[in-house]
Formats: structure tokens, C-alpha cells, sequence
């Protein structure tokens, strides 16, 4: 039994701690936020359109790791509420923005260039 | 005897570790398995296998995880354990070098790391995994002399 002790703590943290944090992220559903990069040149603009985003980062209550330094005060990811953006791909849950400007609701990284 | 038990704990307590880390990262992947899929596909070198990688990574390291819980395939864990680290880094050295905007597939927490953090992050485990194999090497060595150099009474 000696022998399991310590594997048998190492289960049960990782099942605990993996509990946790998905109870954490559920508590937090009405403010999750679609993620997008920010195109270059746009850092400055509060309200963007499809053309001024790249990359679908993914959705959550905060923005996943991105290339941003995080060291200045343009945008780098921005978070867009769920009646802002339309599900273009349902398989793999790809989002793009709604047609026309929308506003950013919530800022994940910024940079230091435009 | 006290070096023989210090690198026993050693190898133990890097199992342990294993284990943790395999359990966590295993279950949060089967749970967010739509967005895990999803990131994967992003990737240029494994986008092509995102849904084969989905369920089947998982679940290699659950498998991985129960090895190293059980004494007798703990170094059968170990090795799976090294080869899946070193697979990991590779991938994380190539998406530094070559895609370091797109985010991080990892499981849980582990997604808030940037992409160098969470290189340096598997090159620790990396090394644990070798250090642990060669203690285990170097113990099973030591037994055998001792049974080979016993004389019957």
C-alpha cells in the first residue's frame, strides 16, 4: 500500500485541481469573451470589422496566450461578447465577426505598436 | 544505503510528478476536447490530424499515468513519459520558431504559459524523465552485483 501512497495523492490532486479549475471557468459563462488578434495597423481603434481582425483565438473568460508583449497600450487580442460574432464552421467551432463595426468589449493583451 | 534511498525517493517523487501532470492535462483535454481540436487544427505541422490527436493524445497519457502508478511497469511509464516530453518540446521549439501567434493546445492551467514558458516547462520534465531512467539503471545494476557476488553459505 506504501507503494501507491504517493501515486494515489498524485490522482487525487490532479482530479481535484482539473475539477477546480473547470468549476472556476463555468462559474464565469455569461462573460466569456470570442477572442481575436488584433491586425496590425489597428491597435488604436476601439470598434473593428472582420477585416481588421486575423486569427480566431478561441473563447473563455480571459484571453488565451498570444504573441503580445504586453508592454504598451494598443491592442493586441481583443474579446467580443457572443451576440457579436457568428459561428462560421460548426464542427470545429470557428467564429468570425458579425458583418459592420463592433465593440470591443474586453482587451486580453496589448502592445506597444500599432 | 542513504544515496540508494535518496534516488529511490528521486524516481518516486519524478513518478508522482508524472502522474500529476498526466491526470490534469488528460482529463482537462477530454473535457474542452471541441477547443482542443480546434487549436490543434490552427497548427501548420499537426493541424492535418487535430481530430485523431483529440482522443488519442488524452488518452496516451492516462495510459501513461496508470503505468507509472503501478511498481512493475513504472519504467515502462518513465520511457513513455521521456518520449512524450520530448515530442512535446519539439513541437513547442517548432511553434516558437515558426507560429509563436497562435495559441497554446495545452490542457488547463498550463494554456496561460507563453510558448517559451511552457518550453522550459517540458525541458525540466525532460530532464527529470532522463535522470529517473538512469537512477533506475544505475539501482537495477547495483542489485544485480550483489546477487551475482553472493557465495553460498
Amino acid at each position: 500500500m506504501k507503494k501507491y501512497l504517493l501515486g494515489i495523492f498524485a490522482v487525487l490532486f490532479a482530479i481535484a485541481f482539473s475539477a477546480f479549475t473547470e468549476k472556476k471557468d463555468s462559474t464565469k459563462n455569461l462573460t466569456d469573451y470570442y477572442w481575436f488578434k488584433v491586425a496590425t495597423g489597428q491597435g488604436s481603434d476601439n470598434t473593428l470589422n472582420n477585416s481588421q481582425v486575423t486569427d480566431y483565438l478561441g473563447m473563455g473568460s480571459s484571453a488565451p496566450a498570444a504573441d503580445c508583449l504586453d508592454n504598451g497600450s494598443k491592442n493586441c487580442v481583443v474579446g467580443f461578447s457572443s451576440d457579436q460574432v457568428e459561428e462560421i464552421d460548426p464542427i470545429n467551432h470557428i467564429y468570425e465577426l458579425e458583418s459592420g463595426d463592433q465593440t470591443v468589449q474586453s482587451v486580453g493583451h496589448t502592445r506597444n505598436f500599432e | 544505503m542513504k544515496n540508494s534511498q535518496a534516488y529511490r525517493w528521486i524516481v518516486e517523487i519524478t513518478a508522482a510528478l508524472f502522474i500529476l501532470l498526466f491526470v490534469y492535462t488528460g482529463i482537462t483535454k477530454l473535457n474542452d476536447r471541441n477547443i482542443f481540436q480546434f487549436v490543434i487544427s490552427k497548427s501548420p505541422l499537426i493541424g492535418n490530424w487535430s481530430a485523431f490527436l483529440s482522443w488519442s493524445l488524452p488518452i496516451v497519457e492516462l495510459i501513461t499515468a496508470f503505468l507509472l502508478f503501478l511498481p512493475a511497469t513504472k519504467k515502462t511509464g518513465l520511457w513513455i513519459s521521456l518520449l512524450l516530453m520530448i515530442a512535446f518540446s519539439i513541437y513547442i521549439g517548432y511553434m516558437v520558431l515558426f507560429s509563436p501567434h497562435l495559441p497554446c493546445s495545452c490542457g488547463g492551467v498550463l494554456k496561460q504559459l507563453t510558448w517559451n514558458q511552457h518550453l522550459a516547462f517540458n525541458i525540466v520534465f525532460t530532464i527529470l524523465a532522463v535522470l529517473s531512467l538512469w537512477i533506475n539503471k544505475r539501482q537495477q545494476r547495483f542489485i544485480a552485483i550483489n546477487r551475482n557476488s553472493r557465495k553460498p553459505a
